[in-house]
């Protein structure tokens, strides 16, 4: 009898024991640093910064950050940063739970920009327009579009970059004087100028036996010529979008790319030498084995870190490419920098995400480290814009970014974007292969659209 | 005075007390992690909520628009074409090797290891089951376009997993093919449950191989049958981690693979509406128990009559 007592009290205290764990995290976290375990300042001579220290949590999805904290942590001794580096595909999810249960840590988070509307709504960036951080008055530090895409739909700030992702398109300079006798940067744009342009240039880069991209999912980096997809809550599919299809489709069934995709041994392996025609995916080692056609590709399209992908890349080619402009200014990428609505260390915290994205020391050492990393801070791409690019035939690459980043218009980008982006090229796909005709891809694409976003007006 | 009755009452009352005790653990684990979620699940299928911040009541808004959601039903015809392309290779190969085992003309040895051998599919984790069947049937590099190619069969190798059609097919072979020694290993031992009496005595009045099929095993594994069927309708209902795998994660091609489940997934993680998510699961919850209720029905038909 008494031992059963004792074992039912055992468990029942167990199960109390338990509960109060699971419990833990519901306690309010909400409270402001200076209430709890906040950063300590030491005040030295007065014209001297105060001396930080405490520990900061990151949950980062760029390797990035580990230097940027190593960097912090040599200014500042007395802080210790951990810096958790998480897959992009899970970031979002393990975000989502940690926050969801209100965690103290981590203190700062990122969001890559598709991620971030829903990380704003959602709550877990805290408010960096009030004060005491008052972000609003850095404003024209950092380049424009970086700093729209960092705030939320009230438009208060809640996360900045320390890196700028414009796009261009990195071309053959010795394939574009052979076909056309004229390799000048502005002259090439002209050939990228729209995608009706694009299509006729990749038949004259095709008829000098050369293959104008690796694939046709180049064009996806220009999305928005078009503008945006979805204006006044309703879903536009406009002619541009239309002539973008087109010209996916003719590229496709023309033939007039190499079917080399992007990320694929072949496409690596077309920056510096011929490859296969058709050998998708295709492992290096393979590639020479495979036979038929060979053909070299004329261009990359490709954001900012894509410019370094190619130089890596590019072997003996080095010094024969080119950056030009395509249809419409874009960015792809970039790591946004915030602090954690649920952080209790949220005044060390924001002296991290000054130091990453608001100084320009640091953004100058970011430059230097990254080797050709295009940093948001206009000061320093200013400083650095008649630097020449010996990969990309001595052009001035910083001076090309930093006019592509002035031209990004943020306000084409949407929550909806990367969904209906996808359904977008499932349509296109469908028109490539012959599933569909034009008409009843574009058909289906609205009824999708319809289904995943029945608040959005469409227009058939 | 004790009365030995009350005694004996009492005691029993004791053991039933300590048993309670014992179940507590699964009984506590069971109702957070099962009846919690299904009781949740079904409260967030009328509210409107992305997953984050409060859920907001909005009746049955969603269950109106599962019934005039286009892609929803797509998805679910694609889910039953996979599904019944699935069943019938599923329990015809089964039954086919069932037939051949039990069969005591040809008293097959080493059940038990074939048995082992058909099982061995299901073993395999689906992800890399996927990633298996994905290099097998590449259109470039596929083992299968190059035996079709070698033996003249084909001039361009097939692109199977590109095709609708064949992308379907596809994923049925590979359900059928995971599955077939689960079905198998049921039906042999239903056939083994039943007397060997009966097999005897049909053989003695002469009776062919599939006479005795047709009137004595197949009624007898009626019960066996219905399990095996409901359980695959439940489970083919629910298929999920193949055809997401071998997509890009919203059905393609041509939004082929996209199954009642992923969408369900899609909507709840992707399009970050657990609200309208959490009424597919209940709609689907609903398909599911009817299309059960017209199997029982059909397989005990006669049986009623």
């Amino acid at each position: 009898m008494k031992l059963r007592k004792v074992t039912a009290l055992l468990l029942a205290g167990i199960m109390a024991l338990s509960l109060a764990a699971c419990g833990k995290t519901d306690g309010k976290t909400d409270e402001p640093a200076a209430s709890k375990e906040e950063v300590k300042t030491e005040d030295t001579a007065s014209d001297e910064p105060a001396k930080l220290e405490g520990k900061l949590v990151i949950w980062t999805l760029a390797e990035d950050l580990k230097a940027f904290a190593d960097k912090f942590m040599e200014k500042n001794p007395g802080v210790e940063v951990e810096t958790v580096v998480i897959a992009p595909a899970d970031y979002p999810t393990k975000l989502t739970a940690a926050l969801r249960g209100k965690a103290k840590e981590p203190d700062i988070i990122v969001g890559e920009p598709q991620m971030l509307p829903d990380f704003f709504e959602a709550g877990f960036f805290e408010d960096l327009s009030q004060e005491p951080y008052g972000a609003e008055q850095y404003k024209d530090l950092i380049v424009d579009y970086i700093y729209e895409a960092g705030r939320d739909s009230e438009g208060k700030v809640r996360a900045l970059s320390y890196q700028a992702t414009p796009g261009g398109i990195y071309y053959r300079r010795d394939i574009a004087q052979k076909i056309w006798g004229n390799e000048d940067p502005a002259f090439v744009s002209e050939k990228f100028k729209d995608y009706n342009t694009i299509a006729a240039t990749a038949v004259e880069v095709k008829n000098a036996g050369y293959r104008i991209f690796g694939d046709t999912g180049n064009l996806r980096w220009f999305p928005n010529g078009g503008g945006a997809w979805v204006q006044d809550n309703k879903l536009v599919l406009s002619q541009d979008r239309l002539d973008y299809m087109d010209a996916a489709v003719k590229l496709y069934q023309d033939k007039l790319v190499a079917f080399s995709p992007e990320w694929s041994a072949a496409w690596y392996a077309s920056m510096s030498g011929p490859i296969p025609v058709n050998a998708e995916w295709a492992a290096a080692e393979d590639l020479e084995g495979l036979g038929g056609d060979k053909t070299e590709v004329f261009a990359y399209a490709l954001p900012s870190w894509g410019s370094l992908i190619v130089r890596d890349n590019a072997g003996d080619n080095a010094g024969s490419f080119g950056v030009a402009s395509g249809p419409c200014s874009f960015f792809g990428g970039g790591t946004f920098v915030g602090i954690s609505s649920h952080s209790e260390r949220k005044e060390l915290a924001w002296e991290f995400v000054k130091f990453t994205t608001l100084d320009e020391e640091t953004a100058k050492w970011w430059t230097d480290v990254s080797k050709g990393d295009i940093v948001s801070m206009k000061s320093v791409l200013e400083s650095v814009k008649d630097v020449e690019n010996e990969t990309y035939g001595k052009q001035k690459t910083y001076a090309y970014f930093l006019n592509e980043a002035q031209n990004i218009d943020y306000s084409l980008i949407t929550r909806y974007d990367t969904q209906i982006g996808n359904y977008w090229g499932a349509a296109i796909e469908a028109v490539q292969k012959g599933d569909k005709t034009k008409e009843q891809a574009i058909d289906e694409f609205y009824t999708n659209v319809q289904s995943i976003y029945p608040e959005l007006e469409i227009t058939k | 005075m004790r009365i030995p009755g009350n005694l004996g009452t009492r005691r029993r009352k004791n053991v039933n007390n300590t048993g309670y005790l014992f179940v507590l653990p699964f009984v506590i684990i069971f109702l957070i992690f099962s009846i919690y979620p299904v009781i949740r699940t079904l409260y967030l299928s009328f509210t409107q909520y992305k997953g984050y911040g409060e859920p907001v009541l909005i009746g049955i808004d969603n269950y109106k628009r599962v019934i005039k959601d286009a892609m929803f039903w797509r998805a679910l015809l694609n889910t039953l074409k996979i599904w019944s392309v699935n069943i019938v290779v599923q329990l015809g190969l089964a039954f086919l090797l069932t037939i051949i085992f039990s069969d005591l003309k040809y008293r097959m040895k080493g059940v038990g290891i074939f048995r082992a051998l058909f099982y061995l599919p299901n073993l395999i984790a689906p992800a890399s089951v996927a990633f298996l069947f994905a290099a097998l049937l590449d259109w470039q590099f596929g083992t299968l376009n190059q035996i079709l190619i070698d033996a003249k069969v084909v001039k361009v190798g097939i692109d199977w997993l590109g095709q609708p059609g064949t992308a379907q097919l596809a994923v049925a072979i590979i359900g059928a093919w995971m599955w077939f020694g689960n079905s198998f290993i049921m039906l042999m031992a239903g056939v083994q449950g039943i007397s060997k009496d009966y097999f005897e005595a049909a053989a003695i009045d002469g009776a062919g191989r599939w006479k005795v099929f047709g009137s004595i095993t197949l009624p007898l594994l009626k019960p066996i049958l219905l399990y095996v069927a409901i359980t695959s309708l439940i489970g083919g209902l629910q298929i999920f981690d193949i055809p997401f795998l071998i997509t890009d994660g919203i059905g393609k091609p041509n939004g082929s693979l996209n199954t009642a489940v992923m969408y369900l997934y899609n909507t709840a993680f992707n399009y970050n509406n657990v609200g309208y998510a959490s009424s597919i699961a209940y709609f689907l919850f609903i398909i599911i128990a009817i299309a059960s209720g017209i199997e029982y029905k059909i397989m005990y038909h006669k049986k009623e009559d």
